[in-house]
């Protein structure tokens, strides 16, 4: 009868493996903190360097804060500019000649009004549907 | 020694440390840390260089470790050990700044003849000049091993190996469970074992 392979031998083999690595961490030397680092550090423990490091802390807080609100706004601007729907664009005013009761309305394109103001409401009956009519003014004095 | 044995010991660690912070705290003055300072210092330093990888670096790291812990002496709570919150501290600033110089697998600057730190042989062998070459070489390849690990992993092999925590501690330390620390040891294990593996 031959003999069966035992599945534990590879657990067995990897242990002490894994002994020698843990025994060769272990044996690295310990560094050991450069002498005069404690002078280093009485210095940064002192009043006045403790108040010039509150002073950076506030500053950076200061900056910090300022950053945030700006790039709080810049989103709330984004988010805004993204949902809002496009407003149409007016159509140009196009000329626009009725033959109401009052009279002809004509639309002088220079001066962009029309000329009897009494007419700007039957020319609303007549533009096309949609166009935007504004009314400012009495008499010749325009849109 | 047992783990009864080191009971005790750890106790009277721990009021130690509790009797260094009231004295602190009640003196107010940098002199009065300074006890505390000595009693930690080499550790913060070796974990810190062991993380970062540079001993300038880890000088830096080192000191920030004891201003922050000077500053926030009065908000230690005594619901963990002094000793736990001084590592934690000192893993959270090295790894920052491990993290800050955006190389996470350098390789470290420890050449022969270069001072990465002052340090003692290891025990039991003899200060001949072939061992300390021999020495020198193998420090250099598990640095470069550990300096390869993620950072994660790096905080969990230096607090075990070359500080000695038990899993608890290094638990209180990185603020995770035990088998969390057992997962990322494991996962350390098998790179650095493939990659040392001519010393093992």
């Amino acid at each position: 009868m031959g003999k069966e392979a035992d599945p534990g031998d590879g657990a067995r083999r990897e242990r002490p493996r894994e002994e020698q690595l843990e025994q060769l961490l272990r044996s690295e030397r310990r560094m050991q903190a450069p002498p005069g680092l404690w002078g280093r550090v009485a210095r940064s423990l002192s009043p006045e360097a403790a108040a010039g490091r509150r002073l950076v802390r506030r500053r950076r807080y200061l900056v910090e804060g300022l950053v945030g609100v700006a790039a709080s706004v810049l989103v709330m601007v984004g988010v805004w500019w993204w949902w809002t729907p496009a407003r149409p664009v007016p159509p140009r005013i196009e000329r626009a000649v009725a033959e109401p009761a009052g009279g002809p309305v004509v639309f002088d394109e220079e001066a962009e009004t029309f000329g009897q103001e009494h007419l700007v409401y039957e020319a609303a009956n007549v533009l096309p549907e949609g166009m935007i009519v504004m009314a400012a003014g009495e008499g010749d004095e325009g849109w | 020694m047992t783990s009864g044995e080191q009971a005790p010991d750890r106790a009277q660690e721990d009021a130690l440390d509790l009797e260094l912070v009231e004295r602190v705290l009640g003196e107010g003055t940098p002199e009065a840390f300074r006890p505390l300072y000595e009693r930690y210092k080499d550790r913060v330093y070796n974990t810190a260089y062991r993380i970062t990888g540079d001993a300038n670096l880890a000088e830096d790291v080192t000191h920030d470790v004891f201003i922050r812990v000077y500053e926030r002496l009065g908000q230690f709570r005594r619901r963990s050990r002094f000793s736990s919150w001084l590592y934690r501290v000192a893993v959270n600033r090295a790894t920052d700044v491990a993290r800050r110089r955006g190389r996470e697998r350098w390789l470290f600057g420890v050449r022969l003849g270069e001072r990465p730190g002052v340090g003692e042989p290891a025990s039991g062998a003899e200060a001949g000049p072939a061992w300390a070459a021999e020495s020198a070489e193998v420090a250099e390849e598990v640095a470069r091993a550990v300096a390869e690990l993620s950072l994660k992993l790096r905080g969990v092999v230096v607090l075990r190996y070359f500080e000695g925590l038990s899993y608890e501690e290094i638990a209180a330390v990185i603020g995770r469970s035990v088998g969390t620390v057992k997962s990322r040891l494991s996962r350390a294990h098998q790179r650095l074992a493939e990659r040392l593996q001519r010393f093992c």
